[in-house]
């Protein structure tokens, strides 16, 4: 089976500072791997290389088996190919749009079916109903939500954009344990279906161990 | 955003300011019987009367007429010099700032070139240039004037491409354009529209001025310079011809301020400290707490009701744990504490601080009392610091809002007493660990031995380890601490009692090894079982969220994720009796 996203002796380094050296892994469909460590080990900056938000210094990084950084900039399989969920929940939405709007923008991409202004509130609130989240009126804005809703809308709007890898740079860290335990659910079940991988970075060993199928200790 | 700026003071007389001369120039000119231009040599310098109000002019024109008339041109050129500047600024500006690289290095030197020299001058030389003519004084002040809000613009974008929101639309595949257009854009035409509706006042005098120097609208048409520089020749003779055109030019002027005040204001995220209401005035009482709350309920602006009714007392020398998941009100209760809550917040009840009335001291004994009475850790150390000041600048901070210095030593003093090296105090925030930042800041906020430290997740941004000392030392360091958490377990480790918030109420309060040990309400234990234990045992999430806060149902608002629930919760909510708030506790 070809890893949904494989890297090969990658490292990068920040001036004088090497943050990364050297990592080799690989992710297959349905696997979730936890990433752990100490501050400063590099964990955030292994998160953006293996989405393709930064070019490593070295090594390579594939996706599906193609190579990732071929030409000029960064290519992905198809869009939304790789969808992350970030630490603090609000800045990852758009404060101003209602969470229709967010949770549905991956469906906007060129290439898609581009559902209208109707279909994508419809589409929102089904995604919410089924994230027991029916309760939350879709053209709500992040700001009137808690930290622990829009960190749970945030991960629904990677699930939207059907990514066959999600990234989570410590999605729980700011969260009440509740939240955590449903970002830990919302993610294992997209995982479960095997349509998707997960990197999860967390310096939090014990819910890392309740999720991941094998964690990678950077210390 | 014109309904907000009504409900705000300066905004609704700068609107109505602004209103009026818009009709003034509208109306006037068709209700008056007058003509601007019409001279009629028999009534030269005529004082105002019944029939010319404003009197006439060397001409003999009825100078209202006059007035009316040069208002509209004035104001036509002021608002095309608005939109046009505005509009350039925000394109240049935003373009520039989101695409980066050359264009940006181009655009960015111009307009700090631009912004080095005085509007006045520029627009002076340009229309020396260009000739005289209210439409070229119109180009000329666009061309000195897109610089301003172009800055303001381009800060607004720069750096979006690490906007959170934006780098989830890349992944997702949208394409630039649109995450300029649907992202991007949209947060800075606020922005631009503030700084340009700020300049607009300067817009209008130097307008004004340009013209009075003959440079604008040509006889025999009018405009309120001109008609200034007119009065002035028989400025002893006939004063009034003075009033008018003056009267004009200040509405202008102050329409815009108030406007460019209040549309600041309401688009500052900053929050302004909000005053309590009048049922909240209580008698000075007290106690002996440290921090004493009685019947505290908080209602935001937007109708949410955060606080319903909370009663605690946290005893001086002791910790008091408050927690509950997010959205259950135990940040707005350190707030509260803090008086740091937006203005329009309607707070009822009382909170007394060392026997003193918190809610009821003015700006002055507020801002006196700031690190004696309360002192404040917030939840991320690097963003509570100035990235371009010392850590040792940080600790002594207390010292000098109060226009004082601190004792010689101290500073040095309080950071060895918390475990860092002193000789590392001239370094800035980053380059130390979040732990060490967070212990700075932590002897900030106890420089004065406050009666009350609140901490609000002090240690959700610090690893596992880190959080266990830095709790230590904040427990050390405060005489009565109140510690807002989401994390039962480490609320236990460290406080003596614990309260347990859930839609803006306490429902479980105890000492913690108590509460830790055998919760009694079912939302406790639910909170107990999502921790996650060193042994790896699978969590118990619970499903469902908080309910909303605006329209609470009847009922214990806990019920319908309650396992526990009987006939009594749907109708009734329960209140605190024994330490618990349920009909079926454990």
């Amino acid at each position: 089976m070809t890893a949904v996203v494989a890297a090969v002796g990658i490292s990068r380094r920040y001036g004088p500072v090497t943050a990364l050296a050297e990592l080799s892994l690989a992710v297959a469909p349905g696997q979730i791997l936890g990433v752990t460590g100490p501050s400063g080990v590099g964990k955030s900056t292994l998160l953006r290389l293996l989405a393709g938000l930064e070019r490593p210094d070295t090594g390579h990084v594939a996706y599906a088996g193609e190579p990732a950084w071929a030409g000029r900039g960064v290519r992905y399989p198809r869009p939304g190919y790789v969808m992350p969920v970030f630490q603090n929940p609000t800045a990852s939405l758009n404060p101003r749009w209602p969470i229709w709007r967010s949770l549905t923008e991956p469906l906007t991409a060129p290439g898609r079916e581009r559902p209208g202004r109707a279909r994508r509130r419809h589409l929102a609130a089904e995604w919410l109903a089924r994230a027991h989240l029916d309760h939350i009126d879709p053209d709500t804005r992040p700001g009137a939500l808690s930290g622990g809703q829009c960190q749970r809308v945030a991960v629904l709007r990677a699930l939207v954009a059907r990514p066959a890898l999600i990234v989570a740079d410590e999605p729980t860290a700011r969260q009440d344990v509740i939240t955590a335990a449903a970002t830990s659910q919302l993610i294992a079940a997209a995982t479960a279906a095997g349509t998707a991988a997960a990197v999860v970075v967390s310096h939090d060993r014990a819910w890392l161990a309740g999720l991941a199928h094998q964690i990678v200790d950077l210390a | 955003m014109i309904r907000r700026l009504w409900r705000h003071r300066a905004g609704r007389a700068g609107l109505a300011l602004a209103a009026a001369v818009v009709l003034l120039a509208l109306l006037g000119p068709l209700a008056w019987p007058y003509q601007p231009d019409l001279p009629d040599y028999a009534r030269q310098l005529t004082p105002p009367d019944a029939r010319h109000w404003l009197g006439t002019d060397a001409a003999g024109r009825d100078q209202l007429a006059r007035v009316l008339a040069g208002t509209g041109t004035s104001l036509t050129a002021v608002a095309a010099v608005f939109a046009l500047t505005a509009l350039i600024g925000l394109v240049v500006g935003a373009v520039a700032g989101f695409l980066g690289g050359p264009v940006d290095a181009v655009v960015g030197r111009t307009i700090d070139v631009l912004l080095g020299l005085p509007p006045q001058i520029t627009a002076l030389a340009i229309v020396g240039a260009l000739g005289v003519g209210t439409g070229n004084l119109v180009v000329a002040l666009v061309l000195a004037g897109w610089a301003y809000p172009a800055r303001i613009a381009r800060a607004a974008v720069l750096g979006s491409h690490r906007r959170l929101d934006v780098l989830a639309a890349r992944l997702a595949g949208i394409g630039r354009w649109r995450i300029l257009t649907g992202h991007v854009l949209p947060g800075a035409v606020t922005t631009v529209l503030v700084a340009a509706t700020t300049t607009a006042g300067e817009t209008v005098l130097t307008l004004a001025g340009l013209s009075f120097l003959g440079l604008g609208a040509q006889p025999p048409a009018a405009e309120l310079g001109q008609l200034l520089a007119d009065s002035q020749s028989s400025l002893v003779s006939s004063p009034w011809l003075l009033i008018g055109p003056t009267a004009v030019i200040a509405a202008m002027v102050a329409a815009a301020m108030l406007t460019a005040d209040a549309l600041a204001d309401i688009t500052d995220p900053a929050p302004a400290p909000a005053r309590a209401g009048r049922r909240a005035r209580a008698a000075r009482t007290g106690g002996d707490g440290a921090l004493v709350a009685t019947g505290l309920s908080v209602r935001y602006p937007d109708g949410t009701h955060a606080l319903r009714g909370v009663d605690l007392t946290l005893a001086a020398g002791t910790a008091l744990a408050v927690v509950g998941e997010s959205g259950c009100g135990k940040t707005t209760l350190a707030r509260t504490v803090l008086r740091l809550l937006p203005a329009g917040t309607a707070i009822g009840g009382a909170v007394h601080v060392a026997g003193r009335d918190l809610l009821h001291l003015d700006r002055r004994a507020l801002r006196r009392s700031r690190g004696y009475l309360v002192g404040y850790v917030a939840q991320d150390p690097y963003a509570a610091c100035d990235p371009l000041r010392s850590l040792g600048h940080h600790v002594a901070a207390p010292w000098r809002v109060h226009r004082r210095r601190p004792p010689a030593g101290v500073v040095r003093d309080r950071i060895a007493g918390l475990g860092i090296d002193p000789g590392r105090l001239r370094d800035r925030p980053h380059r130390w660990s979040g732990g060490m930042v967070q212990r700075a800041t932590i002897a900030a906020a106890t420089a004065h031995r406050p009666a009350v430290t609140v901490a609000d997740e002090p240690t959700s941004a610090l690893d596992a380890g880190l959080a266990e000392e830095v709790l230590a030392t904040l427990r050390g360091a405060s005489s009565a601490l109140l510690l807002v958490t989401h994390d039962l377990r480490l609320a236990a480790a460290h406080s003596d009692r614990v309260a347990v918030m859930y839609a803006g109420r306490i429902i479980e309060t105890g000492r913690s090894g108590d509460v830790l040990d055998a919760p009694r309400h079912p939302y406790t234990a639910a909170l107990l079982a999502a921790t996650p234990r060193p042994d790896g045992t699978p969590v118990r999430g619970l499903p469902g969220s908080p309910p909303s806060l605006r329209d609470l149902p009847a009922g214990c608002p806990f019920a319908p994720r309650c396992d526990r629930r009987v006939a009594d919760c749907a109708s009734r909510e329960p209140t605190l009796s024994d330490g618990v708030a349920c009909w079926n506790p454990r």
